[in-house]
């Protein structure tokens, strides 16, 4: 499999990549609570931010587009919620339009994080940066919680790669219609959800027989990474936020914090 | 010393996939298991470190029941799966080697040391913060080898170490599992593919619907191998030690 794949590594000297991981997870779960509430205030407010910081972690200063197969969860949220909400609830086809626009617009934003998160974090230091992050506060099994999440980092791309071998697979076989998305969805999702619980299981045997503990010797922490200039970024960018959403709408902070959907 | 005794097991009412198997493997042995598909070699294996639960039968290890202490057993016994990739657990080859150390709970420093040693001794230390995934065939082998190794077991189990390899990547894997064996470790590997190693075995295992047909000496069984469905090695006059795909 090639390097340089979405979700993944891609080292570099960017100010993305020299952030303290621990505080890019704080930012991503921040942002991430903030996008619960659908506002498109808030989603205006980011995107530019999203913007900037891609631009910034891009090594050749240059944006390219993610694979076409990642619209196609944003494309769901936007179809499902459209005709959940539908004119009649919105009162009107405009309002809906725009309701699963931003809705969609919200997952983007997400995926857009989780992969400036991933393309600027050494994988070799997310896993302790979360156990560290986690240890703390109790009753959380921070072992656990943060092999749970160094898996999924690893089965993500090959999730992405097998998707592309099966639709690869059925183009080369005249199975893929593009005026038939929904077929396509299911003869793609069938074996891939087959693929992927093989896998897990595979996975799931082969860390038994390494006698996988939570209670394994603690992960290491490389760092002389930045951690307090981002830190007061982060405090700087929610407080013109939720100020800005105070001041333009009108909106009490505290309700802001309160409100998330 | 490893042993398997009177092993059965049976996933459908009249098929059995393992059928009163007893095996000894004696420390320092270097065995081949072979089979075509479907003879039960991967079932067995997965007995072996204690993976399937014997239903009938047992697996001792110096005389005792595995199952008394499975995280013994599994520290002394090293599993190498058929497909590497689906048993990488770490992100980057160094913390998908360090992973079983850590699990033993050893202090940081000695993992590190023996990483360091293991990425050395397989010529992978160039691999160290590459991701495991994107690896050729046979350095992610390797990989998995260290793994394994990193736990120091003194038998290690090959599931098919060779499918899918070039003919560097199984030289070099094979160079690895020869030395290991020189070592003084138990070698136990699962093939079909007698041509690339049975050189180097001193035990050779036949297996056939989920039973041992024959056991014995490689010299002994080489010409009997076709008659339980595996390949004999080409030609007829053919030395037993020119059976290796490594370089003299």
């Amino acid at each position: 499999m090639a390097e340089g794949l979405i979700f993944q590594y891609t080292p570099g000297e960017s100010i993305l990549h020299r952030i303290d991981i621990r505080i890019k997870l704080i930012g991503m779960i921040a942002l991430s609570l903030v996008l619960i509430k659908v506002s498109p205030f808030r989603l205006c407010f980011l995107l530019p931010v999203l913007l900037s910081l891609d631009i910034c972690s891009r090594n050749d200063r240059r944006i390219s587009l993610p694979p076409p197969i990642l619209f196609l969860m944003p494309l769901i949220i936007f179809a499902g919620n459209f005709i959940s909400l539908g004119p009649w609830e919105t009162g009107g086809f405009k309002p809906a339009l725009a309701a699963a626009g931003f809705r969609a617009l919200r997952f983007i934003c997400i995926l857009w994080m989780a992969q400036l998160f991933t393309e600027t974090s050494d994988p070799m230091s997310i896993t302790p940066a979360f156990y560290r992050l986690l240890k703390p506060i109790p009753l959380i099994p921070a072992g656990r919680i943060s092999t749970s999440m160094g898996l999924s980092l690893t089965l993500i791309p090959l999730i992405i790669s097998e998707m592309g071998e099966i639709r690869d697979a059925m183009v080369s076989r005249c199975g893929w219609n593009p005026r038939r998305p929904v077929r396509n969805l299911t003869s793609m999702g069938i074996p891939l959800l087959e693929g992927v619980l093989t896998r897990a299981e595979a996975l799931s045997d082969a860390m038994e027989s390494r006698l996988f503990t939570e209670d394994a010797t603690e992960p290491e922490l490389l760092d002389d990474s930045l951690r307090t200039s981002p830190s007061l970024f982060l405090l700087l960018l929610l407080t013109a936020l939720f100020m800005g959403e105070r001041l333009l709408l009108n909106i009490d902070i505290l309700e802001s914090f309160m409100n998330f959907y | 010393m490893l042993e398997v005794k009177n092993l059965s097991r049976s996933y459908e009412k009249g098929r059995m996939v393992l059928n009163n198997v007893s095996l000894s493997f004696p420390e320092g042995s270097f065995t081949i298991i072979a089979g075509p598909n479907g003879s039960g070699k991967t079932q067995l294996m997965r007995h072996l470190n204690g993976l399937l639960k014997a239903r009938e039968g047992e697996v001792l290890l110096d005389g005792r029941n595995i199952r008394e202490d499975l995280q013994a057993a599994r520290r002394r016994i090293g599993l190498v799966f058929q497909n590497a990739d689906s048993q990488i657990v770490g992100q980057t080859v160094a913390s998908d080697i360090a992973f079983g150390a850590e699990n033993l709970k050893w202090p940081r420093q000695k993992i590190n040391e023996k990483l360091e040693e293991l990425l050395t001794e397989l010529s992978i230390g160039h691999l160290r913060n590459r991701r495991p995934h994107t690896l050729s065939g046979g350095e992610k082998r390797r990989c998995v080898l260290a793994a394994v190794l990193i736990m120091n077991p003194e038998i290690i189990v090959l599931d098919e170490p060779f499918t899918g390899l070039d003919y560097q990547g199984v030289s070099d894997v094979l160079k690895d599992i020869t030395r290991l064996h020189k070592d003084g470790k138990t070698i136990i590997l699962i093939t079909h593919d007698l041509e690339k190693s049975l050189a180097h075995a001193d035990r050779l295992v036949l297996m056939k619907d989920g039973e041992v047909v024959k056991e014995g000496e490689p010299a002994d069984l080489i010409e009997d191998v076709e008659d339980f469905g595996i390949r004999r090695p080409w030609g007829n006059e053919r030395d037993l030690e020119t059976m290796t795909w490594l370089k003299v």
